[in-house]
């Protein structure tokens, strides 16, 4: 049909801005997806166990705070190594108020929650804008040690106030041992809200004009500052959104833990969101909850493994390095020689995919859990490694596919092998066998060298500056060109 | 110390080299495992008698051991996690950092002795007993003993970098990587070396401080002074030595002037303070150029 010029204008009044219109959406969708999140808790809770309940929060909360970090560090460019201090301050600040007033208060859990969220994300953003103002000065690396400091200082001053001699006008925080008696009003789904919120603000934030000028600041900050871009307000802007999502999770978390000590507010969870931002790829909202939820999962996942012996594990570490060397070879057989420098990057994180995916299964099928749930469970874990394992055209894909199955066969039969082998050679296996590790040991040691094994493969993170959408994935099965929409 | 060697890699190489507090560890557990070999208590081998009698033999092998072991590992780092990343994204070689240095201290505890933790005996180092009387200030023999390898490690360490060929080829590297391969320096080759002259200084510093005070040892002895090192490193303006040392020196006395107010809970907070108002008054640290500002 034809544009004249009265379809079109009748076109552009009836997607005129409205204001009324805009908030019913707005709070009917937000209403909406609360329901829906609310029915999946019904669901969920008689279905997963305590513990893996407490996995799956731990996870969501740390989707939200990698994309709240994403704000600071991917998004507007400020590399931010504090972010743990907005964390702790949301938490500190509504568990503090929250244990002193609730129970006087007479205010319904409902309400009383959805405050504290509020009170929390207020008292973090005002800390964000603390860091924020000073933090334009400095550049690079030396703001990451300037939000680093901050993130010590304010970890620090949260210890001493045990209401003692060295607490600020004897303002009692617990101290060391941690904040306790706040009322437990979280629940599972309102972080799942929480995660949506973020995602949506941020992505929102993305699509408009003012995302182009956070964008500018990242990429360069004269050129932004010389055509108009107030670069400083943008990066107190950008601190400041940041650090309130952070003191919302953190408040959640507070009503979740019932306590909050400062000692799960370490350095180590500024350099685990920091991980998490860069290893779904900078920038990337969706990366960052992908890798958010996959780094916590892994990271607690991994609690579950036993300790295990000295055979076991040498067996193992051998089996991984002929895996690796022979999915290497195995590939170059399917894709010829021309190819391989490209998709070389995609092995060895989708096998640790693949492997992490079957153990996952493997795990939760004995889990106390509906079958629906372990079916799709295993459903997601391959599919996701099978796009992990896609080259740009699916004609190629299945015997890739194949071919991975085939070399992790053989890890197994390697993996076997080698444990007998061992066993088998005396002196070493009276050397061997006696040595028992500790599990809590190895999980670290499997969770770091699978931080550094994805960054060695994959430096521009998972998903690099690609969002997700159908775009993306028809990209991926070569029915489209694929344009990863580059922000 | 640790502020020397952090200075050094990042000067050249523009990474935080997260793994470098690791290094640290790995050197004084280097002198444990080494003073062990050679010297057991209940051992009445002559050698062990004569060692007894020579301290000091025993300890000049310790700190060359400590910082061999040290400059081998770094070395093997740079080679397997950091090359292939050389034209990555920065961001992404310090999260390779981070993991590598998570990685030392928990795979490290399925290989060294953690618990009990182990300490060196006190009869390796009879110098930390002694004291003696230098300028009207009471001091053990061994601190002084400490500023004397410090001082000479610092020496040795300004002249390679500012009066040899390598030294020449390392800063050239360190203003422009690209410019100094075409001017025919070996890049590759030259950041090896800064790694050598890092870890190896780490290592050193792990061997004197496990060494001074029978410290106790566990495979995250060197997190927070690896940590206060790069603070340090910082404040007097990074890929700077002099500026590194004064920086670890202020660090040091203002950690004691808390302390000694009466304020001991906040000593870690106030380093941090202190680097905050020095970046803010100069934001390129005390001693650092203007270049520096990346």
């Amino acid at each position: 049909m034809a544009a004249t010029p009265q379809t079109l204008v009748s076109s552009l009044s009836s997607t005129r801005y409205s204001a009324g219109k805009f908030w019913t959406t707005r709070v009917g969708t937000f209403v909406l997806i609360a329901a829906f999140l609310y029915a999946l808790q019904l669901f969920l809770t008689p279905n997963l166990g305590i513990y893996d309940m407490r996995i799956l929060v731990n996870s969501l909360l740390y989707a939200t705070l990698a994309v709240s970090l994403n704000l600071i560090n991917g998004i507007t460019g400020q590399f931010s190594m504090g972010h743990a201090a907005f964390y702790l301050s949301g938490a500190i600040i509504s568990g503090k108020i929250s244990s002193m007033y609730y129970k006087t208060a007479g205010v319904p859990g409902w309400l009383w929650l959805p405050l504290m969220v509020v009170v929390g994300a207020v008292g973090a953003a005002l800390i964000g804008l603390l860091v924020g103002i000073p933090s334009l000065r400095l550049r690079g690396d030396y703001l990451a040690v300037m939000t680093m400091g901050f993130g010590e200082i304010a970890r620090v001053i949260v210890i001493n106030q045990d209401g003692g001699k060295q607490a600020f006008g004897g303002l009692d925080l617990g101290g060391a041992y941690g904040l306790q008696g706040v009322p437990k009003l979280t629940e599972m789904y309102h972080l799942l809200l929480l995660l949506i919120v973020a995602i949506a603000l941020s992505r929102n934030l993305l699509k408009t004009a003012h995302g182009l000028s956070f964008l500018s600041v990242r990429e360069d900050e004269l050129a932004a500052d010389a055509t108009g871009v107030h670069s400083t307000r943008i990066k107190v802007t950008a601190f400041t959104i940041g650090a309130a999502i952070a003191g919302m999770a953190g408040a959640l978390f507070a009503h979740y833990n019932r306590s909050v000590s400062p000692d799960d507010f370490k350095m180590d969870v500024s350099f685990m969101l920091v991980a998490m931002v860069v290893i779904g790829g900078t920038g990337s909202i969706t990366g960052a909850v992908i890798s958010g939820v996959s780094l916590k999962v892994l990271e607690e996942g991994l609690r579950a493994l036993p300790g295990i012996s000295a055979t076991a594990l040498y067996g193992f570490l051998i089996a991984l390095i002929v895996t690796v060397l022979l999915a290497k070879q195995v590939f170059k057989r399917i894709e010829g020689p021309a190819r391989v420098t490209f998709d070389k990057a995609l092995i060895v994180p989708g096998l640790i995919g693949l492997g992490c995916a079957l153990f996952g299964a493997y795990r939760l099928w004995g889990a106390d859990m509906s079958v629906v749930i372990k079916v799709a469970f295993v459903v997601i874990a391959l599919a996701l490694n099978v796009a992990m394992l896609l080259p740009s055209s699916f004609r190629t894909a299945l015997p890739k596919f194949g071919g991975a199955m085939v070399v992790l066969a053989l890890a197994y039969g390697v993996s076997f092998g080698t444990q007998a082998l061992l066993h088998k050679i005396a002196p070493l296996a009276a050397v061997l066998d006696p040595i028992k590790y500790q599990a809590a040991d190895l999980r670290w040691a499997i969770f770091s060298l699978a931080l550094v094994i994805v960054m060695l493969n994959r430096p521009q993170g998972i998903m690099s500056h690609q969002e997700f959408s159908w775009d993306f994935i028809k990209g991926i099965f070569g029915k489209k060109k694929a344009i990863g929409v580059a922000p | 110390m640790i502020a020397l060697g952090y200075t050094m890699v990042y000067g050249v190489l523009r990474l935080i080299n997260f793994a470098h507090g690791d290094l640290y560890m790995v050197g004084a557990y280097l002198a444990y495992y080494t003073s062990m070999v050679w010297f057991t208590k209940d051992s009445s081998h002559p050698f062990t008698v004569w060692l007894a009698q020579h301290p000091i033999v025993l300890l000049l092998v310790m700190l060359v051991i400590a910082m061999v072991g040290t400059a081998a590992l770094g070395v093997t780092i740079e080679r397997l996690a950091y090359r292939p990343l050389r034209k990555a994204p920065r961001l992404s070689v310090l999260i390779t950092a981070v993991g590598i240095s998570l990685f030392m201290e928990y795979a490290g505890r399925l290989i060294v002795q953690t618990s009990p933790q182990p300490s060196i005996v006190e009869e390796i180092n009879p110098f930390a007993k002694s004291t003696v009387n230098f300028l009207g200030i009471q001091a053990t023999t061994f601190s002084l003993i400490v500023m004397g390898v410090v001082a000479f490690l610092m020496v040795t360490l300004w002249f390679i970098v500012t009066k040899t060929p390598t030294g020449r080829a390392m800063r050239a590297v360190s203003h422009d990587f690209q410019t100094a391969s075409l001017m025919g320096i070996n890049v590759d080759k030259i950041i090896v070396f800064t790694f050598v002259l890092g870890s190896a200084l780490a290592g050193a510093g792990g061997m004197l401080q496990a060494t001074n005070y029978g410290t106790p040892l566990n495979t995250f002895f060197g997190v927070l002074p690896g940590v206060k090192a790069f603070v340090a490193a910082v404040l007097g303006g990074i890929g700077n030595i002099p500026g590194a040392v004064a920086g670890g020196l202020i660090m040091g006395v203002s950690e004691y002037l808390v302390v000694w107010l009466g304020y001991a809970g906040y000593k870690d907070a106030v380093a941090f303070l202190l680097l905050i108002i020095i970046l803010l008054v100069k934001p390129s640290g005390l001693f650092g150029s203007v270049r520096d500002k990346v």
